[in-house]
């Protein structure tokens, strides 16, 4: 049995990989190999490399400073369609002779290094823009460029050459044993994938939410199955299932703010007039008008992740705080002007506590809070707080915190029984 | 002729799909179900564009009790308007207008000038300027008149807790061009390629806790003999509501070579359109710092850098990017990721997804050389900006930046700038929003 390799998709035109087989050996769809000019590969001529754009080239080699020549190439004894090179420690990308944009490798040394070089294309109207990314594996820096363009048209009788430029001119220092993997791909691949591909592959959170993907989709001059003489039902299916992935697409964040110039809070109230007690009556847990926020809520969503970024110090910079303690409050119908029209209801998400000092801050995940609102979708959002006082606090320390960025991300989750909280309708996962 | 969905109560409900898999037997219902659902899904959203207001501020720009006869200017002057957050020409979601509420307490203080500074009485009041583009141009503007504050030099109510019972909202009425919720055929006009260019500005004593700007759904129209854009199927009786049951025997391509709805072709272009050219404002902000902004500035004031390499520009001691930083967030972007560059499948295997945007910044610079933004979730992850203009103004840029793979991964947005040589390099406010590209 092939085995798949897991950077072959379905754009791909041409995957070479030595480290899952001799460099010449197409790992993607195609299955076509390229022939080795001993220090360099080359397909002649190769109309599968002679895509435009949208179009993604990464080229995995070992560079070292002072090397340079040509890396990857589709051309012809007099032109070339596109090409990527190596000059003054710098990678340059070009089409039909238009440098479209180059970049430095970033920590390039006299020592050999695993490079990943991503230059991949995507269109708005007539407009082309290459993103040119530069990874270099021993130090783990990142380099990036972009350039906008007007577009080219590939040559398909031209020849693919990799360590070198066609006929072997222009070789690459290392030649064809520094290349260690290439990708041409029929799609815009964004630096995210290829950091997944070439890089690490990354373990996300875990998460309770529904999971939303966006499924495949097609105008109907492009599916088939919705066109005359088809089956009825898999058009059907496709679009209530793509319904449902959408469900929350345009949705956004309730409250996605990097705060300007952020208050320091100490444990008395200033100015008293702006803290109240939270309503669950927990002794000493407030809310302060500066942590307040409020706006309609989406009915597809029923909680939200909420993350805080919190500064808590001790005011002369000693190394003992007492415990600062946070939790998320999600309101209906809170009180306004002068008094209550109806019962103010809520919900909490956990307690979480920053119990040391950190002069930069840190993320603190609040968990996810259900969401009230009222019958318009009108909702509140209240960080309570409080400063648990130890019985040092005053006279050995002097705990503050402040509040440097807070995110409130709304979203669906099956609360209990497979339903969808009450609050509106069932949602299916 | 001209079709119309209310989008005000509609959502989409996931009706189960098995009932449309292989082996069931074909039904009408589940037929008008899917375009129902299709038909439903722009009710779906209410996004969340901007905010403004104290948040985490020591105090507000407007004093608490200051007598007002003073030497210098302490309180704002009473006609004249402070930008306090804009938001750049963006794409409003189809069949959605603007909708702006405000939380703030009782106005303060204006001053006048006659001699000395002196009192010109209490008042406050919030503008919202909304250009349209796109079909045509339109400019509306909002004004919502505060209540004033009765205390002595209109403080603020004294006393613990006094701030939470003098606490107010004001709504502003939905802001849409034309007669949008009268008039079908001016709904059909502005229900697709709406662009909005905001502005919010205080007027006066203004206290405010928190105003929110957003996209809300109310109604989508087309002539579905004319248009060949469609957010919606309009499988629709004449007021508005889904059709109670699919209107022919058997499933159809078109009703007719003119009128794709009730069809399968539409659908499918629909959900395709759904599924790629919408989503949401990920992300804005303003310079505008309560505590800080000069009284009598009326535009927002910049934070500005002269660093010739990368700084954020919230924080200039940080140079490169990192998930502990403080930071805003795209992680809202896992909700719009498109398929053909970050489906869970081969593309990202789940792992990660990124979104395509486009990233705006007011800003300026000094001199004669180039300066540059960074909008960066990640050290890979980048969608770069240049800065050409000595006036301040909007430029953007495109890019597909790493949004994690959930609302519950974490995604740090900052934003470094660098100047050009022997220039200074200013920003006032920063947008992020959803484009299909």
């Amino acid at each position: 049995m092939t085995l798949l390799h897991r950077n072959s998709k379905a754009d791909t035109a041409l995957l070479l990989d030595r480290d899952a087989a001799t460099i010449t050996t197409d790992l993607g769809p195609e299955r076509t190999n390229l022939t080795n000019v001993t220090t360099y590969l080359e397909e002649d001529p190769s109309p599968r490399a002679a895509i435009d754009a949208p179009r993604n080239i990464t080229i995995v080699a070992t560079m070292q400073t002072g090397w340079g020549g040509t890396l990857i190439e589709l051309g012809n004894n007099a032109t070339y369609s596109w090409r990527l090179s190596v000059s003054g420690d710098e990678v340059f990308a070009a089409e039909g002779g238009l440098l479209r944009v180059r970049l430095p490798v970033p920590g390039l040394t006299d020592s050999k290094v695993r490079v990943v070089v991503h230059w991949s294309q995507h269109t708005q109207g007539v407009i082309v823009f290459s993103e040119l990314a530069i990874y270099n594996d021993a130090t783990g820096q990142w380099a990036f460029a972009t350039a906008s363009h007007s577009a080219a048209t590939p040559d398909p009788d031209d020849t693919l050459t990799i360590g070198a430029s066609f006929g072997g001119g222009s070789p690459y220092s290392g030649e064809a044993d520094a290349v260690l993997a290439v990708h041409l791909g029929r799609r815009f691949h964004s630096t995210t994938e290829a950091r997944q591909d070439w890089v690490a592959e990354s373990t996300p959170a875990a998460f309770t939410g529904f999971d939303r993907s966006p499924a495949l989709t097609a105008a109907a001059a492009d599916l088939v199955i919705a066109g005359e003489g088809e089956f009825a039902g898999p058009s059907f299916l496709m679009a209530g299932a793509a319904t449902r992935q959408a469900g929350q697409r345009a949705v956004g964040h309730f409250i996605n703010l990097d705060i300007r110039e952020p208050h320091v809070e100490l444990l008395a109230p200033d100015p008293v007039r702006w803290y109240r007690p939270t309503p669950s009556g927990a002794d000493g847990w407030q809310w302060c008008v500066r942590y307040l926020w409020h706006g309609l809520l989406s009915p597809k969503v029923n909680v939200a992740a909420v993350r805080i970024h919190v500064r808590a110090a001790e005011v002369t910079g000693g190394s003992t705080i007492s415990p600062v303690r946070f939790r998320a409050f999600s309101i209906a119908d809170l009180p306004l002007n002068g008094g209550p029209d109806k019962a103010m209801t809520y919900y909490r998400g956990p307690i979480v506590s920053v119990t040391s000092p950190s002069s930069a801050g840190v993320w603190v995940e609040l968990g996810t809070v259900r969401l009230a609102r009222d019958a318009e979708g009108l909702s509140y959002f209240a960080l309570g707080f409080l400063i648990d006082a130890d019985e040092d606090e005053g006279v050995l320390h002097n705990t503050s915190w402040k509040l440097n960025a807070i995110t409130v991300t709304p979203f669906a989750k099956d609360l209990s029984g497979g339903g969808f909280g009450g609050d509106m309708d069932k949602e299916a996962p | 002729m001209n079709k119309y969905r209310d989008l005000r109560w509609a959502f989409t409900t996931t009706p189960p799909l098995e009932t449309l898999t292989g082996g069931r037997i074909a039904r009408a219902h589940r037929i008008l179900e899917t375009h129902r659902q299709a038909d439903s899904l722009l009710g779906n959203w209410r996004n969340v564009v901007a905010r403004v207001g104290l948040h985490g501020a020591e105090s507000f720009q407007v004093p608490n009790g200051v007598m007002p006869d003073t030497p210098d200017q302490v309180y704002p002057l009473r006609s004249v308007s402070r930008v306090v957050a804009r938001m750049p020409p963006f794409a409003v979601l189809p069949g959605h207008a603007i909708k702006v509420s405000a939380l703030y307490l009782p106005a303060g203080l204006t001053q006048k000038l006659d001699g000395d500074w002196q009192s010109d009485g209490a008042a406050g009041r919030i503008d919202v300027i909304v250009n349209f583009t796109g079909p045509a141009a339109s400019t509306k503007i909002e004004k919502q008149q505060l209540v004033a504050s009765n205390e002595v030099y209109a403080g603020e109510s004294p006393g613990a807790g006094a701030a939470w019972a003098s606490l107010r909202r004001v709504e502003f009425p939905d802001i849409f061009p034309a007669k949008v919720k009268t008039s079908i055929a001016d709904a059909r006009t502005w229900s697709e390629g709406c662009i909005a260019e905001v502005s919010v500005l205080y007027r006066g004593g203004v206290r405010c806790v928190d105003l929110c700007v957003q996209q809300v759904p109310i109604v989508y129209a087309r002539d579905v003999d004319a248009d060949t854009v469609f957010s919606s199927p309009l499988l629709t009786d004449p007021v508005g509501k889904p059709l109670k049951a699919y209107p022919v025997q058997f499933p159809i391509v078109e009703r007719t070579a003119t009128d794709p709805t009730s069809g399968s072709l539409l659908l499918a272009d629909v959900t395709h359109r759904q599924h790629t050219a919408l989503g949401p404002v990920l992300c804005h902000w303003t310079a505008f710092a309560e505590d800080s902004a000069p009284i009598d500035a009326t535009q927002v004031p910049s934070v500005t850098t002269t660093s010739t390499t990368f700084v954020n520009m919230l924080r200039t001691s940080i140079t490169a990017h990192s998930d502990d930083h403080p930071g805003m967030s795209l992680s809202a972007g896992s909700m719009s990721q498109q398929f053909k560059s970050s489906n869970g499948l081969r593309e990202l295997r789940g792992k990660d997804t990124c979104v395509p945007v486009r990233c705006w910044a007011y800003c300026s610079r000094t001199g004669a050389n180039d300066a540059y933004l960074r909008f960066q979730t990640a050290d890979y992850s980048v969608c770069e900006l240049v800065v050409t203009s000595s006036s301040a103004g909007w430029v953007s840029a495109i890019g597909h930046l790493r949004a994690g793979a959930h609302p519950e991964d974490p995604s740090v947005l900052e934003v470094f700038g660098r100047a050009g040589g022997s220039s200074t390099l200013s920003l006032s406010q920063v947008f992020v929003e959803y484009i299909d590209a």
